[in-house]
Parts: C-alpha cells; structure tokens; sequence
C-alpha cells in the first residue's frame, strides 16, 4: 500500500482487518448495523439484471428433472462424450486460488497425475491453496487482511460481511455475465438462475455460483436392506407409523437403534415447521417461536426415551454416524440428497441399499418439507485479477462443463485407464487415485449437480423418484437471496447454541417447557436483529 | 487401642475414612485413565469390535496395529509426523541457542543498555503483535509457504529469555570473575561455565520450546499452503478434531482400512507419544530449573 491515504486504502485495510474480528459494517451500512445502505442491501438482488438461463441442450437427460421439483438423472454417461471447449481456455499463466476441501488431502504435483491432465487440459496451472472446511475463516480472513488473495476466492455462506467485502475486493461481474452476455460462457449459463441470485450484491452481479440446486434438502434415509430382511413396510403416514418403525428397527441387544441421528428436523417436516424462517402473509418468521416445536420436540425426546436412538448420538460427529449407518448400527439417518449416491459408494456392505421415507403430516395428510439453499458458496474473481477477467472466466466456464462432455469426465474422473476405467461405458473410479482430486476447483466453479451412479441406472434414478414424491410440498427457506448484516456475524452462533438446547431437551437434560423462554432469550438477543433486516429486505425486493 | 501412626506422627485417620479417600482417588485416577485408556484400546482394536461398540473401546478383543501400520505407510499422516519432528528438533535447537545467548547477555551487568533491552523482551510478554502484522511480516519477508514460517516467528520466547536470564543472574559470579582472570573470554565463560551449570534451566526451556513447536497448527494454518508442509497437528485438527475422513490414498494404503475411530486415536497417540516420551527424561531437571530460574528472578 502506498503512502497515500486513499479511500480505496482505507476501505481494503478496514476489510481485512473487518473480516478477520468480524467486525465489518464499516463499509456502505449504517452505523446501527442495520446494512441498510444500497452496496450491502440485499434487497436490490432481485431487481439486478441476472444472466439468461440457457440450458445446455447438448445431451439429454436419461431422467429429465423438472425445474425447482427434480434433479436430472443419468443411467449411463455417453459413449462418445461432446468436446465443450475446441482449445485449452487458459492463456498459459497459472490461476492462483483459495479454496478448502472436506476429504483426502491431494498428493504434491509431481505425484498427482490428474493435477497434472487438468493443468494441461486447462493451459493454466492451477495453483489453488486448500483450507480445511472448518479453518477456512481464519485462513480466508488473514489472507484477505494481508492483501494477498489469489485470482479466485471461495466464499463460504458462514463468512461475516460478505457484500462488503466483495464490493471492496472482487470484480463486478454484470458486464461480462447479465443478461446475454453470458452466451460467450456457455456452461455458465446453464446454470439455473435460483443459483445467480444468490451471486448478486448491492444490484451487481460479484460471484460465481457452486450450485447444489435440490441437492442440500434434507430427507429422512432408511436402511432398506435391514428393513426388508426385517419384512418391516416402510410406508409412514404419520407420526405414530414412523415411530412404529423406529420401534420395530431397535434392536439394542442385537447392537442396532433405528435413527443414527437427531430426527428433529424430519418432525418439524412433519409439523411444517421445518427451517429456521417461513413465510407468514408477507412476512418473514422464525419458526422457532411456533407452538408446534414444543411437539417436535416431545416428539423426538420420545424417541430418544424409548432407546430407538443411538445411546451416544448426542455426541457423535457425523462421521461417526455415517459410519454406524454404513455398518447398519442405525438404520435411519437424516441427510442431503447428494449423500444419497455417496451411501453406496462407500457402503462396502453386500445388498446395500437406502431409500428415503415420504413427510407425511404428524397426524396424517402430508408434511411440509423444506429446500435446501440452491448454493453450497459463491466464489469471486479478485479486483486485482480484473485484466486477466475473460480468461478467468473461460476457465471458470471450462470448470463448469456440464454432465456428458469431455471436460466434465476429466474433471470428475480423471483420465480413463490412470484414474477410472471405463465399465459398460461408465467411468469407474479406481481406489489408488481418488485421493488426486481435492485440488479445491470444485468450490471455484461448479456445474449444475445430476444424480448419476455409474453403473446403476436404478440408483442413478431413484432420488429422483424421490425428489418427485416429496418436494411438491416442500417450500423454500425466504431468506434466500436476501442479506442481513446482523445475520452475517451472528446467526452461526446462535444456530450452535439452539442446537445445545435442542440436544438438552432431547437428552433429557432439560424440559420441554424451557424452550419457549430460551428462543425468547434468543430473540431479544439477536435474533430479532436479524428478522428486522431480512423482513426489511425482502419488502424491498418485492 | 491407639491408632496407627505416620512417620510424622500424626495419626492415621479412622478406616471408614481412609475407604472413602480411596474410593475419590479411584474415581478421580478413572476420570483421567479411562479416556486414556479407551484411545489406546481404540487404536488397536479389531474393525468389528470398534464399529460394534460404536467407534470407541475400552477392552480391546484381540489386538492388532493395522491402525498404525495405515497411518506409517506414507501418506499424509508419515509426511506430516516428518515435518512435526523437523520443525521440532531445528526449531527447539534454534530457539535454545538464540534464547541463551539472549539470556546470557542480558543477564551482565556490564551491558550497555541492559535495562532498555530487558524491558524491550518484557514488553514482548504484554503486548502481542496480533494476527495480521503477524501476517504481514511473514509475507515481506518471503516466508510464506516456507517451513521456516513454523519455526522463525515463535522462536524466541520473552518468558523464556527472562527465565534463562535470571538462572544466570543467580550462578555465583566468583566462578566467572575466576575464568575471566585466567584469560577466558566471554564466548568461553558462556560455554564452558555458565552452560554447564545451566543445564537444568536449559533442559526445562528446551521442553518448553520443543512442546510449543510440536503443538502448533495455527502457524501451519496461516503460512503453509502446500499440505504437504503441514505438521501433524494440522492433519491431527483436520482428521480427528473437525472430523474429516482419511481415504486409501491419505494413508497411501490399498487394502481396506481400518475403522476410522481406530485411524483417528492411532493419530492422535502418534501426536502424544513423542512429548510424553521426552518428559521422564527431563523430569529430574524439572522442578530445580523452573523454580531457581523463576523465583530469584
């Protein structure tokens, strides 16, 4: 930084150091931290100029998915893959990156050969750090302060003062992708316009969406092995039947419970309180001050009393549930779409299959699910990278070449006979390389997500037939795509503690009763903040 | 009939007390062994047993190292107990030479500015320069993503200085008074008298250094982007403390792994042994160097 004290100075060194103590309403907002002013409001996305949607129609879908109801399915990837990109998009400077990653740790360069074919493939190295999924903040933060952030950035939903930050530090992006100027990236059109919504701050488009589309709703995944060799029908049409299930799936001396997980959420579903906020006549809610939580929560205590959950479920980190879901310890488990796949992939258990059990109502009828957010992350594209824009975007596009074309098959599979073998016209992926892939790219630039099992067209179908079934009824969380600045710091927070109470409560810890005066604690003491801004949010974007 | 009594006289208490005594320190003895125990016994027990016991053992069935065997087979978990033990033993023999010698000189009355520079090191005790300058510094000077980034910005240590430099102050100053009228120098008196006799002070520093490089990860977080410089209580908070999950290829194995409850407690005994290993070694040392350097400071 110069010795000049310039406004753009102060606002990158009031960022860096904003982001890192979370204290980042010093740029555009009000000092109530109401985030009221235009650079931060989120109530101005929607009126931004979003990019055109245009579906990439050069495969079509063995299960076609129904927009915002389904996600579209694969049997088998094509024979003879589409070439999306004619040249390398790259312009032989290599794309620096931050990223972070939840599985292996990737080998060095000179070990990892699909680094290397993606390197290639690209004509840029990607030169991406990766973080962590839990250290990302600090990383990111420190990163941020110190003014060394690379070409592109993920951000994490989690981050505090995200508008701000991106107005001080990422390129606006609406020249070059709104409207029909994003027909010269092809692939990033694809992508379903929900998912651009969540890139637009202060009426500018500033991210590139990591799209999970339908994929982060939760359902309740049933063990359908056990429960067929059980002869149990798995058809609930209330509370009551579900848990019969749960009571007929214990077997304790057998060192089996029914759920691996807390169930809250699938009763809520059932309550159609299901989500931190509804959508009341116009206004946005928490639904933790419904009545009706106080019957989830006798509800799930129930089942918790009865032993029809795992004893050490209070404390077990998810990986350990996975592992008792997998090994058919439990044989209930609460989880995304996208682990619906993944179960099998890692299941390594003989006659393995899952299915997902229907909301019904608590008391019958149907439930009320709720959608997951349409994006994992955004990622950006720093302003000191603005002159190398077009190329980072081709590589962004290329990145994000859709299902069915050579660049996704290297992306996702690497290269046939080093990483995965080809069986039946599927790529297989073959164990001594999976660990290649944590490159962090993934959270750069994504395509739009599909359910595809190679080798499977039954389990490639089957959330689908899913997602059919249920989301009909499910209803988006409202605060999509709309910002509160108090939110921004603190709702992480008071999410962790909510939780400790749902766990007291369900433990037996604490009564029931307690939760009406805990949220109100909660609301007085933040949370309110936040419905405030969002409320005021979304009268702006209506 | 009289009790029982202690060397020192004083009666032994009745026997309902005693059992009662004994009944709180079994329990108080359990609370620490059991957690102990059951992370050992998890890291060598059988696949089935551990996930049949859900992903924690007390009494393991039958023994076995796969566990071990996974983690030691090259992958991520070898590479970073490799760095852990680099940047431990540079690091720790780095500081112990720069501290002493720090030490040695503040500790002569003769120094010019003496008070300046001890006041200087204090001010280092109460004042923190905070993560981003931190940051800062490590990127001007050319550090980031250097192992050196773990080990140069902690590797002096004001507490320690001050510790060191009061052991000194406390040697007799006729032993020194006595070199130097032989004709020794400083450099001399420093390595021939002084060390010698400090070797209790430097042995408890030198723990105090070497437990402070081996348990850092925040450094490694901040400065390394290349994972393979991490150290292994990066792997160590990523693997077991934020549970991620170790694949075939992070442990550079090809047969099934083990559990991976077993995989995350074997790491975390290989991020234990190695300290608890050093400390019987320099327990005899302990007590006379922290107090004699701490007290008559």
């Amino acid at each position: 930084m110069g010795s000049t004290f310039t406004r753009r100075g102060l606002l990158q060194a009031s960022l860096g150091g904003s982001a890192l103590l979370g204290l980042g309403a010093l740029v555009g907002c009000s000092s109530s931290g109401t985030g009221t002013g235009d650079a931060v409001n989120g109530a101005s996305n929607n009126k931004a100029m979003l990019p055109d949607h245009l579906p990439y129609d050069g495969i079509t879908p063995d299960f076609p998915g129904q927009p915002g109801l389904s996600t579209d399915a694969y049997a088998t990837y094509p024979s003879e893959p589409v070439r999306a990109y004619a040249t390398a998009p790259g312009d032989g400077q290599p794309l620096s990156g931050l990223s972070y990653f939840n599985g292996s740790l990737r080998p060095d360069l000179d070990r990892n050969l699909y680094w290397q074919a993606m390197n290639t493939a690209i004509g840029s190295d990607l030169q991406i750090t990766v973080v962590p999924a839990a250290e990302y903040g600090s990383k990111f933060a420190t990163v941020t302060a110190g003014n060394t952030l690379p070409d592109m950035f993920t951000i994490l939903p989690t981050l505090p003062a995200i508008p701000q930050l991106l107005q001080a530090r990422a390129v606006d992006l609406t020249p070059y992708l709104a409207g029909d100027a994003i027909t010269a990236y092809p692939s990033l059109a694809n992508i379903p316009t929900a998912s651009w919504q969540g890139c637009v701050f202060g009426g500018k488009i500033r991210a590139l969406p990591i799209e999970r589309g339908l994929q982060t709703t939760k359902l309740m995944y049933l063990r359908r092995d056990i429960a067929e060799s059980a002869g149990l029908d798995a058809q609930v049409s209330d509370f009551a039947d579900f848990r019969s299930l749960c009571a007929e799936l214990s077997a304790p001396q057998s060192n089996r419970w029914a759920l691996a997980n807390l169930p809250l959420d699938y009763v809520r579903s059932m309550l159609a309180i299901a989500g931190p906020w509804t959508l009341e006549g116009g206004t946005i809610v928490s639904n933790w001050t419904r009545e009706e939580q106080l019957d989830a929560l006798e509800a799930a205590r129930g089942l918790y009393e009865a032993g029809y959950l795992n004893p050490d479920v209070l404390a077990a980190p998810p990986s350990q549930t996975n592992e008792w879901f997998h090994a058919g310890t439990a044989a209930l488990k609460w989880d995304t779409y996208s682990a619906w796949t993944g179960f099998y992939v890692y299941s390594g258990v003989e006659g393995f299959g899952v299915q997902g059990l229907p909301v019904p109502g608590f008391d019958g009828g149907k439930g009320q699910p709720v959608l997951g957010a349409p994006n994992i992350a955004v990622s950006a594209i720093s302003a000191d990278s603005e002159d190398r824009i077009e190329t980072i975007l081709k590589i962004a596009d290329w990145l994000a070449a859709p299902f069915g074309t050579q660049e996704y098959l290297l992306n996702k599979y690497g290269e046939e006979g080093v990483h995965h073998e080809l069986q039946d016209g599927n790529p297989v992926l073959l164990d001594e390389r999976k660990g290649e892939y944590g490159l962090g790219h993934i959270y750069l630039a994504a395509s739009p997500t599909v359910f595809y099992y190679p080798g499977s067209a039954e389990i490639s179908r089957e959330p689908q037939d899913h997602q059919r079934s249920m989301l009909p009824d499910a209803v988006p969380d409202p605060t999509v795509g709309l910002y509160s600045e108090t939110g921004s710091r603190s709702f992480a927070g008071i999410v962790q503690d909510v939780e400790a109470l749902e766990a007291d409560i369900i433990g037996g810890r604490r009564p029931v009763s307690e939760w009406t005066s805990e949220i109100e604690a909660v609301l007085a003491g933040g949370l309110q903040s936040i419905l405030d801004e969002y409320n005021e949010a979304y009268e702006q974007s209506q | 009939m009289s009790r029982q009594r202690l060397h020192n006289g004083q009666a032994l208490p009745a026997w309902p007390m005693r059992l009662l005594k004994g009944a709180i320190l079994l329990v108080v003895c359990a609370l620490v062994v059991l957690p102990f125990l059951g992370i050992v016994s998890t890291s060598i027990a059988p696949r089935a047993q551990v996930q049949a016991e859900g992903g924690f053992v007390l009494i393991p069935e039958s023994f076995t190292l796969e566990a071990y065997r996974s983690v030691l087979a090259g992958g991520v978990v070898a590479s970073a107990l490799r760095v852990s033990v680099l940047v431990t033993v540079v690091g720790t023999a780095l500081s112990l030479i720069s501290s002493t010698l720090l030490a040695y000189g503040l500790s002569r009355p003769n120094l010019i500015g003496q008070r300046f520079l001890v006041v200087f090191v204090l001010v280092s005790l109460l004042f923190t320069p905070g993560l981003i300058p931190l940051y800062l510094v490590v990127k001007q000077a050319g550090l980031l993503d250097s192992i050196w980034a773990l080990i140069l910005p902690s590797m002096v240590s004001g507490f320690n200085v001050i510790v060191l430099r009061a052991f000194f102050m406390n040697l007799p100053s006729e032993l020194t008074d006595a070199a130097r009228i032989d004709g020794a120098s400083e450099w001399q008196i420093f390595t021939r008298i002084v060390l010698p006799l400090s070797k209790a002070v430097t042995a408890v520093i030198g723990l105090f250094y070497a437990v402070s490089y081996w348990n850092a990860f925040f450094n490694a977080l901040l400065f390394i982007n290349d994972p393979s410089k991490w150290p292994l209580q990066m792997v160590l908070r990523m693997y077991v403390v934020n549970d991620g999950q170790l694949g075939q290829s992070d442990l550079a194995v090809t047969e099934n792994l083990p559990a991976q409850p077993s995989i995350q407690m074997a790491i975390l005994i290989l991020a234990m042994v190695p300290i608890l290993l050093v400390y019987p070694f320099l327990q005899r040392h302990f007590t006379k160097g922290v107090l004699t350097g701490a007290v008559k400071g």
